[in-house]
């Protein structure tokens, strides 16, 4: 799978790959942190945030959430920096801590019945063909939280599978069956399913937005 | 394989689409093509629509950091800096925080200060315990959002006194400019209710907590680009308000808050705001 999006349709603000020169910077950075360095962490935070926080905000579509899941996250990642071993990036690090906050954020939720799962903005999916970015947040933000995130990652920041697998703690054939799933239901929601032909019998966006949620490989 | 093979498993057929099955699983999903339609048309919407799904997701980009969110987070890790060279002193108390200003109850020993009492007045200088530089996040804003962590935070004081429009404005920018001032005050100008033994109105309480105290003056300082060099727990028209005087190179600013301060929802919590003379 051919997993950064298609050459061409890279938003502003798309993930750059990091550079070695860089990667190592975070390295020294954590490392200072843990010597006691005061203002080391804040310089990473500073370095990574914006795309922390797209990933915060993508997966749980709600902006209070995501600032509270990146406040925890940030908070623990400054706090259990010293157990970090260097076994992935430290961007991939502070990656999976963010989407860990976030999966802990959305099962509280979902504990939570009746607490909306999205805000008002975002609350209906509307069965439209429309393909505008509204449209595609809710269709997102009703993905089975797996799918949603592996997308984030994958599909709207644009990492790779082996580095979303890394950054999930997932084998990366568990983030292409998530991937698969997830791009599938959404393209149900957003339209692109339904009845191709006069008569054919493809079954509705809806029907599929309905389904259970569908677990990963 | 199910009941009704007309049924479309959307999953199953998104995975074979995408080449994950394995032989024999794509053989079964190839058999089911073949011999029914539905399968063979979704298989072939799925496809011509994956493109689509994918530009729109990547269409799906998110806007930095919003300004009141790295105030949150300036405010949170200094905190946290200070908690962890303390002995956490309340985990009751902190149970009770609101939840996003949990983050260090430890903190509370931040405020430990030199207090001065000028004429019933408590000035209270935030000190850092490390004695360390700033912690912003952001080398850019440094300058504007002091942290309680950093070496010299505002003046803070009690008094418990009630401004009005025409006296908020007078206020000193610092503890310099205090010096002697308290005691000419009129003493009618303090409220004498609802005021603990140093002057804070009950109802402040929340932001006596260095944790909440920082959230909120980080707000402030991002939204006027100031960094705030005093504080008063007073009143304001009669209702408890922080007065805070935000100082900068374009000049200083007094701004009234209410006791919501930086909890999730209520931003600052503004009252009023005017320039200082």
């Amino acid at each position: 799978m051919s997993e950064a999006c298609a050459p061409g349709l890279a938003p502003l603000g798309r993930v750059q790959p990091v550079g070695e020169a860089a990667a190592s910077d975070d390295g020294a950075l954590l490392r200072a942190h843990v010597a006691g360095d005061p203002d080391a962490f804040s310089e990473l935070v500073r370095r990574h945030r914006d795309r922390l926080w797209a990933v915060a905000l993508r997966t749980l579509g709600d902006r209070e959430d995501a600032a509270d899941a990146l406040q925890d996250a940030l908070l623990s990642a400054y706090r259990s920096a010293d157990r970090f071993r260097g076994d992935s990036a430290v961007t991939t690090w502070l990656h999976r801590i963010v989407v860990n906050a976030c999966l802990d954020r959305v099962r509280r939720r979902q504990s939570r019945p009746t607490v909306p799962l999205l805000d008002t903005e975002l609350a209906a999916v509307p069965p439209v063909d429309s393909d505008t970015a509204v449209d595609v947040r809710a269709a997102l933000a009703s993905l089975p939280a797996d799918q949603r995130v592996a997308l984030v990652l994958v599909d709207v920041q644009g990492y790779p599978v082996a580095e979303a697998a890394a950054m999930l703690g997932v084998p990366e054939g568990t983030v292409k069956s998530r991937c698969a799933r997830g791009r599938a239901r959404l393209a149900a929601l957003l339209g692109h399913l339904r009845n191709p032909a006069p008569d054919g019998d493809v079954p509705s966006a809806g029907r599929f937005g309905e389904r259970p949620a569908g677990g990963g490989a | 394989m199910s009941a009704n093979d007309g049924d479309v498993d959307l999953d199953r057929l998104a995975e074979y689409a995408a080449g994950l099955l394995d032989p024999e699983q794509a053989a079964e999903v190839e058999r089911l093509v073949a011999a029914e339609p539905a399968w063979a048309q979704t298989l072939a919407a799925l496809t011509a629509a994956q493109p689509l799904v994918r530009a729109a997701l990547a269409g799906l980009a998110s806007p930095p950091v919003p300004d009141d969110v790295v105030a949150r987070l300036e405010a949170a890790l200094p905190a946290a800096a200070a908690g962890a060279t303390v002995v956490d002193i309340s985990e009751r108390r902190r149970a009770r925080r609101p939840r996003w200003s949990r983050i260090a109850v430890a903190a509370t020993a931040v405020a430990a200060g030199a207090v001065i009492c000028v004429a019933g007045v408590s000035l209270v200088r935030s000190q850092s315990p490390t004695g360390t530089s700033s912690s912003g996040l952001n080398a850019g804003d440094k300058a504007a959002v002091p942290a309680i962590g950093s070496g010299r935070g505002p003046l803070i004081l009690s008094s418990g006194r009630d401004y009005t429009p025409q006296t908020v404005g007078s206020l000193p920018a610092s503890e310099n400019a205090m010096q002697g001032r308290a005691p000419q005050e009129g003493a009618s100008d303090y409220a004498r209710s609802g005021t603990d033994a140093a002057g804070k109105p009950s109802e402040l309480s929340r932001l006596v907590s260095p944790a909440d105290l920082q959230i909120c003056l980080g707000l402030l300082a991002s939204a006027y680009q100031r960094a705030p060099t005093l504080v008063d727990y007073a009143h304001y028209q009669g209702r408890p308000a922080l007065v805070v005087v935000l100082s900068g190179a374009s000049g200083r600013e007094v701004v009234v808050v209410g006791p919501n301060c930086g909890l999730p929802g209520s931003g600052t919590d503004q009252i009023y705001a005017a320039p200082a003379r």
